[in-house]
């Protein structure tokens, strides 16, 4: 006999990003019925397509299973004197409902006591369904619902049919005015609508009328379609990470078509020519030898012919035709003459326009530049001069597809023109990384532009009140800010924030506002914690580092790598951070002179000082070479001659002048650790 | 396109069948669906001006988008008690699809003459005003007029010229915004001052009529 279950949910198109994930959630309420109600069954499976949403569950059992609940009551010893109940005994029994020969006895606890068994109803898994359907429906997560209907009923599209059947048997269901039945609807298009499944004959009976619910099955039969048109023009069709799915998730039956268009759009840049087909139209671009061919392919929902192929070529060659009219009257203005027009574009109400934010980008972008190796200076300068201009041209400004191509647009622009490579690169690439998937930019040059961009929108930002707070981060200031830590730990740049910080400050000529640069300041540090615990380092190693280094980013992030690796070895590394500790605690925040070394007394006290003075030039040459592992080993050194002290010396003599002189001495030993890291932050398990 | 017809229509409450009944009017314009790729895709109206949204699609024939298809669910920032489908055809890209042209410039208006021969000029004006010569500073003030005009009317209940001022508001906008005129921020400042209004004239419109 027929124990599947199948319950299918359709509706009006739901969108296809949204199809998985609510799948997952119908079956999640499924299973969480039933395990909570004890009815097995072999196998539960999803199906989706942009207008149902379907579980079939195999081999379900016809009931619950016996489930027994057990109810403590008086001690044993109360309950029965000489072996007969007692009257508390009959009482039990009688507020449970069940006869008094019925009570068990039970060790809970170590003590006696009587039990109640009492058997829970158990009911039909049709009518446990029956029950709870439309609750599990009603809970299916989307991340956008809406209302259609009276009862008010939020779901991400209207629902206008359930299935839902226990084997050949209807269980009936109402929701939001729909009543549930055998019946489905086929493909909207080339069915011929109602027909009448059942469990077992579910996924034929839709496919014989052009749905096809599995959506693996979906996507291989498409993407094996697209594959077999683009062999027809001795192609491959290009897939954009997303767009395969995306597809087979906007169409319930996979068709392809296979267009084209002027050959002449094929002059316009590759990525303009995928935007036009991607981004709207989510059409498969096709390539030979990874050249751009002419043509396209597109996943549809109906059988193909020739009216259908002819109407989507006409869209995409309109969308084209934007593009290269842009193309062409963007190019009658030279790039270096749209500097001037950036003044025409606003950036903050209070922040200028943007022909002022390339002149702070200009100005950034040279002090970095300047504290960097092997830099080209006039490529740098030009790169950041040129950066923005792209976003006075027609093919950015039209709001449309091309507009997420900025930077790109610019870059192609100047290849055009015969700008050099190099400035093209830094134009293009100085967006890079968008996002923490994204590609590093591919010059020196670019990133340091990269960085500029980066600090300038932050200290615009926070200058304009516009700082994230929560989740509320409309300007990605916090993206910006990963990114700019990406770039420098990536391109080893060293050079001081706090300086840079101040210049652009002063660029917006607010250069004393030490409110705000202290703002920035916590913002900085905080997102540098982050970005060093996703690297794995400890959160109590990114603490001390960044109190002492957060200013030189490729510092913080190599000397926190140091002292992981340190860490490594437990026992040494106690020892380092416990003999600093030491010192620290005596020091209690204070901040005595300097070392009188005519009054250093006892050989102790020597011994500790001439050992820190020895090896302070050398930790400078590490910290010189950003070879901090070497570095903080070397402070290991200190630790005997720091026990020895604190074993026989005592620093806190009566004699004032001693007293003093030992706790600079300290001071000063206490500094060289903190040549690395705050070790008071360090927490030794 | 500075000029563009649109057919809309309003089926209140929205039937259980709206997607049939629409689906069944292409036919009535000598559409057969069953020759062609029609597709829902996703697409949420919003007019974050209007404190107005629904959810619903674009649809898609062939590729190409010809109508708006909304189930509203706010407007002037209040949730509707009944939800209405919003179904708005696009008139000219309808057509460009029936008389198999490419473009809208190519669709026959007679059988002599394009609606090239008689828009392409206006069109044209139109677009050197909109994105360069419409004045700035003559547009910020009259924004600022619209809006003390509409607070004003809508304050002495004249609802409904009211109104009007609020809808001016709104296009004094979309034309600033289109001529690149507002930064992020001031546009997003400019959005709130008109959902504010609409979202007056609403709370009126119930206070005075329900």
């Amino acid at each position: 006999m027929d124990r599947n279950v199948l319950i299918e949910i359709g509706t009006e198109e739901i969108p296809a990003g949204y199809l998985e994930p609510a799948a997952r959630s119908f079956e999640k309420g499924l299973r969480d019925l039933f395990s909570s109600n004890k009815i097995p069954y072999s196998k539960i499976s999803i199906f989706y397509t942009p207008r149902r949403l379907t579980v079939i569950v195999e081999n379900i059992a016809e009931k619950q299973e016996r489930v027994v609940n057990k109810i403590k009551g008086p001690p044993a010893a109360l309950a029965y004197k000489d072996g007969k109940p007692t009257k508390m005994a009959r009482g039990f029994a009688s507020s449970k409902g069940i006869p008094l020969d019925s009570l068990i006895i039970e060790k809970i606890d170590g003590n006696e006591y009587v039990v109640a068994e009492i058997e829970q109803e158990i009911k039909s898994t049709k009518e446990i369904l029956k029950e709870n359907l439309p609750s599990i429906i009603k809970n299916i997560e989307f991340p956008k619902k809406m209302r259609w209907e009276k009862t008010n009923l939020f779901f991400a599209r209207p629902i206008r049919w359930i299935v839902a059947m226990l084997g050949k048997k209807v269980i009936p269901v109402s929701l939001a005015g729909v009543k549930s039945s055998n019946t489905t609807l086929g493909n909207r298009l080339i069915s011929e609508g109602k027909i009448k499944v059942s469990p077992s004959n579910y996924k034929k009976k839709l496919k014989e009328s052009y749905v096809m619910a599995n959506p693996g099955e979906r996507k291989s039969l498409l993407k094996n379609l697209i594959e077999k048109e683009a062999r027809k023009i001795k192609g491959v069709p290009y897939f954009s990470p997303g767009l395969l799915d995306e597809v087979s998730n906007l169409i319930e039956y996979p068709f392809v078509i296979l267009g084209s268009f002027d050959k002449k759009f094929l002059t316009l840049p590759d990525k303009v020519v995928i935007s036009a087909m991607e981004t709207h139209q989510r059409y498969f671009s096709v390539k030979k030898n990874s050249k751009l061919m002419p043509y396209f392919i597109s996943g549809i929902n109906n059988k193909p012919n020739k009216e259908i192929i002819k109407g989507n070529e006409k869209v995409l060659t309109a969308r084209l035709e934007d593009a290269k009219f842009y193309w062409e009257v963007d190019r009658k203005i030279p790039i270096k003459e749209r500097l001037a027009k950036l003044s025409g574009i606003k950036w903050h109400t209070n922040l200028g326009n943007l022909l002022q934010r390339t002149e702070r980008l200009i100005e950034l972008s040279k002090w970095i530049g300047e504290k960097v190796d092997n830099i080209n200076l006039s490529v740098l300068k030009e790169g950041a001069k040129l950066s923005k201009v792209d976003l006075t041209t027609l093919m950015i400004r039209d709001g449309k597809e091309f507009t997420s191509l900025e930077g790109y647009i610019g870059s192609q622009y100047g290849r055009a023109e015969g700008l050099s490579e190099e400035v093209c690169k830094v134009i293009e690439d100085h967006y890079k990384p968008r996002n923490v998937e994204d590609e590093l930019p591919r010059s020196k040059e670019a990133a340091i532009v990269s960085l500029a961009d980066r600090i300038d929108l932050i200290v615009g930002s926070f200058l304009a009140g516009e700082k994230p707070t929560g989740s509320r981060d409309p300007f990605g200031l916090r993206q910006a800010m990963s990114g700019f830590i990406r770039i420098i730990t990536e391109f080893k740049f060293s050079f001081p924030l706090d300086e840079l910080l101040k210049k652009n400050l002063q660029l917006f000529s607010k250069a004393e506002n030490t409110e705000i640069f202290e703002e920035i300041r916590q913002f900085i540090i905080e997102r540098e914690g982050g970005s060093l615990q996703s690297k794995g380092i400890r959160y109590d190693i990114a603490k001390a580092v960044l109190s002492e280094k957060w200013n030189v980013i490729l510092d913080s992030y190599l000397v926190a790598k140091a002292m992981m690796k340190i860490r490594e070895d437990q026992v040494e590394f106690e020892k380092l951070v416990i003999g600093q500790k030491r010192v620290s605690n005596i020091l209690e925040g204070k901040t005595p002179g300097k070392v009188n070394k005519s009054r250093l007394k006892e050989k102790e006290e020597k011994d500790l000082f001439n050992k820190a003075k020895e090896i302070e030039p050398i930790l400078n040459e590490f910290i010189k070479k950003k070879e901090y592992l070497e570095g903080i080993n070397e402070l290991k050194k200190l630790r005997q001659s720091i026990d020895n002290l604190f074993d026989n010396v005592m620093v806190m003599d009566k004699d004032e002048k001693l007293k003093n002189n030992r706790l600079a001495l300290l001071y000063y030993v206490r500094s060289l650790f903190h040549l690395f890291c705050d070790f008071e932050e360090i927490i030794i398990d | 396109m500075q000029q563009f017809q649109q057919y809309q229509v309003i089926l209140k409450p929205a039937p259980y069948d709206v997607q049939e009944q629409y689906l069944e009017s292409l036919k009535y314009l000598s559409l057969d669906i069953s020759e062609h790729d029609i597709r829902f895709v996703e697409d949420d109206w919003e007019s974050p001006t209007l404190g107005a949204w629904g959810l619903g699609w674009e649809v898609w024939m062939d590729g190409q988008e010809i109508t708006q298809f909304t189930y509203f669910q706010q407007v002037g920032g209040i949730n509707l008690d009944l939800i209405s489908a919003e179904l708005t055809y696009g008139l000219e890209r309808i057509a460009i699809l029936l008389s198999r042209v490419n473009s809208v410039f190519d669709l026959p208006w007679s059988p002599k003459k394009t609606w090239a021969d008689l828009n392409k000029e206006q069109e044209y004006q139109f677009c050197v005003y909109n994105f360069d010569e419409a004045n700035i500073n003559s547009l910020s003030k009259y924004f600022e007029e619209c809006k003390e005009e509409a607070k004003r009317l809508i304050n002495m209940n004249l609802l409904y010229p009211g109104y009007d001022f609020v809808i001016k508001a709104s296009h004094t906008f979309n034309l600033l915004d289109a001529r690149g005129a507002l930064s992020v921020e001031q546009r997003n400042n400019y959005i709130l001052e008109i959902r504010k209004l609409a979202n007056m004239a609403a709370k009126k419109w119930i206070e005075m009529y329900s």
